[in-house]
């Protein structure tokens, strides 16, 4: 441990150049503002950048890569919070109370926790991943395809915790989301499903266009047409610092959201939107007031932003362990990678330990540059979003059409996300909550591929999900989710009748 | 007014005629084969699941009433706002039509002087601030895009 503390000191040293701090700089900021770019996300920005990147030297290109990663994820929650709209799928569960205190008037208090609570989770997700990236990487190939099921099962029902007040709705919504997942090719047999003759639905629906469309769109649809006299908000640039009081109160769920991320991050194919959800829902299971989840709640904006920026960091452990991408954004990171002439794995620690170590030190600067710049930035994209609708809309509304197009180049991507605007009125008017039709579009996928998967390596033998010690404990986790708070309700009632018996 | 309550009865019984086709389209593409799921295994699950969560919705929007939906937050669609919902919608999706016609640039242009009308006030003064920020907008988004992104704009 001792030689790890000593090797990341000088990283940090060598990651204190100029060419390479000038590099953390532009991919920061790049990362930041592409992060709150609806229909742009990380994936985006790091593939974005990567010609450009790898003209620089071998470290500082990697270092200005990860920068984008991370700068992206401080990036997603600003427009998640001001307008509703997350800027990648990881910041759709900040977007539920963030948004909320924006209507409240809380829009700084939402944004200094964020940036807090973004420092902090990629602190911890630093440390652990300097820490235990070998030990973790090796217990990280143990999660197979019934491990990932099971998990999958697991982040699918907390629907009954993020669902709202009316689980009927949730379930219509989270079975939309599953049958949007299933349209496009089958992951295993190959054949086009529900793609109504129509090649470009071969790849299925992009998460992004529906993000845009049912939060970002369908928001706007639902806002009153506003007069000259209503007044425009007015803030003051401390007012959108982080409080250490606030940050203070949230100690619980930054910790809890920090882990959470992490180690969902580190399973190949998780990422961090799950990681999200599964963070969100532990804070609310654990919050004194959970009915507060939804309403504008900080616990509610810290615990997910601390997920995701944890995540971050969590998923590069398999990447330069194991050689193996864990999401689509260190896919790219790995293209980048190859392209300077390293081969990312369990060699590149020994043969490479300077550029490693070097990487590693500059996403810890990157993350320290992130609070000042975004803190900065922050007030103009604040201003922004306190314009009147008249004269915001349009702007979002443009912004939100060439992002979308950016995605393929396909104005079918625009009519798909106007669709989906409409049907998120629909939603919002009905009652409908959105956050379960998300979960069953990216979960829904993972857990199909899993489950089929195991059951063609098996010969159908369904008992092969009962054999692994680590899926039976996730399953006893998921039926403990259902039926712990239906038994303390039960007993709850219990108490009241036996109370109301004695007291007649 | 529209109704909430009606709205919700008619979207509910077209999510289970939706739930049906889509255990339909299910069974099409083959439900197992050996006892491994074929492409229709899930498809078919969720639409069951869709058939039973819409069935037991529209059983209770039949038998609720305003002042239940009310309490839970649920009120009346002005039809002048469904109408500011289909007017934006369709300048959207002309957007998308005059954008092949004249180029994504001025398309969009056009686009935001016509959403700040239907979302803003109507008088000189809004009109003419609202010009100058779709310019500036026009602009950047062609720079940001087109040059720096290197998206090929229609």
């Amino acid at each position: 441990m001792t030689e790890t503390w000593t090797l990341l000191l000088g990283g940090l040293s060598a990651a204190s150049e100029p060419s390479i701090l000038m590099a953390i700089m532009v991919g920061a900021v790049i990362g930041l503002f592409i992060g709150a770019l609806p229909g742009l996300g990380p994936t985006a920005g790091v593939a974005i950048l990567l010609p450009v990147a790898v003209s620089f030297d071998g470290t500082a290109a990697i270092a200005a890569l990860g920068a984008v990663y991370y700068g992206a994820q401080y990036g997603g929650a600003v427009t998640a919070i001001l307008l509703g709209i997350p800027g990648d799928s990881s910041a759709t569960m900040t977007v539920i109370d963030g948004y909320q205190m924006a209507k409240q008037g809380k829009a700084g208090i939402a944004l200094g926790i964020s940036v807090a609570a973004s420092f902090i989770g990629g602190l911890i997700g630093l440390v652990l991943l300097t820490a235990f990236a070998t030990t973790i990487a090796k217990a990280a190939i143990a999660f197979g395809p019934i491990e990932m099921t099971a998990l999958m099962i697991f982040s699918l029902s907390l629907v009954s915790v993020l669902g709202g007040a009316d689980p009927v709705k949730a379930f219509i919504a989270l079975f939309l989301g599953v049958w949007l997942g299933t349209i496009g090719l089958d992951p295993i047999m190959g054949m086009p499903r529900f793609d109504f003759g129509d090649v470009r639905l071969f790849d299925g629906i992009e998460f992004s266009i529906l993000a845009v469309g049912l939060f970002g769109l369908a928001e706007m649809l639902a806002t009153p047409a506003a007069d000259e006299s209503s007044a425009t908000a007015r803030f003051r640039f401390r007012e959108l610092l982080p409080k250490i009081r606030d940050t203070l109160s949230c100690w619980r769920e930054l910790i809890s959201g920090s882990l959470i991320g992490f180690f969902v991050g580190v399973l190949p194919g998780a990422g961090a939107t799950a990681a999200t959800m599964i963070s969100y829902a532990f804070a609310k299971r654990q919050s004194k007031h959970p009915e507060t989840f939804g309403n504008g709640a900080l616990e509610g904006v810290a615990a997910p932003e601390a997920a995701n920026n944890a995540a971050s960091y969590g998923s590069m452990i398999p990447m330069f362990a194991l050689g193996i991408p864990g999401s689509g954004t260190t896919a790219v990171l790995m293209g980048g990678l190859l392209m300077i002439g390293l081969q990312p794995g369990p060699m590149l620690f020994a043969t490479q330990p300077a550029f490693v170590w070097t990487v590693f030190g500059s996403f810890y600067i990157g993350n320290l540059a992130l609070v000042a710049i975004t803190i900065l930035l922050t007030p103009l994209l604040a201003a922004c979003a306190f314009l009147k609708p008249g004269y915001l809309y349009p702007i979002v509304i443009a912004v939100v059409i060439y992002g979308v197009f950016s995605i393929n180049y396909s104005m079918f991507d625009v009519a798909l996300a106007i669709g989906f605007g409409v049907v998120g009125y629909l939603m919002s008017k009905l009652g409908y909550p959105p956050v379960p039709l998300v979960l069953g579009l990216i979960l829904g996928p993972m857990l199909e591929r899993g489950i089929r998967r195991t059951l063609v390596a098996s010969d159908g033998d369904i008992s092969v999900f009962f054999m692994s010690p680590i899926a039976l404990a996730i399953f006893a986790i998921t039926i403990a989710l259902f039926a712990v708070p239906l038994l303390m309700k039960r007993r709850a009632k219990a108490k009241e009748s036996a109370a109301l018996a004695a007291n007649a | 007014m529209l109704q909430v309550r009606r709205l919700d009865i008619y979207v509910s019984v077209i999510l289970v005629f939706f739930g049906a086709w889509i255990v339909y389209q299910g069974v099409g593409y083959g439900l197992a084969e050996g006892g491994v799921p074929g492409g229709g295994f899930f498809p078919f699950w969720v639409g069951v699941g869709l058939i039973v969560c819409a069935s037991v919705n529209a059983y209770r929007a039949f038998h609720r009433d305003g002042a239940t939906l009310a309490g839970l937050g649920l009120e009346n669609i002005p039809y002048s706002e469904i109408g500011k919902v289909l007017g934006a919608s369709a300048l959207m999706a002309a957007f998308i039509v005059l954008a092949f016609a004249i180029g994504m640039t001025p398309a969009i242009f056009l686009l935001m002087l016509a959403i700040g009308a239907v979302f803003g006030p109507r008088n000189f003064r809004f009109y003419a601030v609202l010009t100058a920020i779709a310019v500036a907008m026009t602009v950047i988004l062609y720079f940001t895009f087109a040059n720096l992104l290197g998206v090929p704009l229609i």
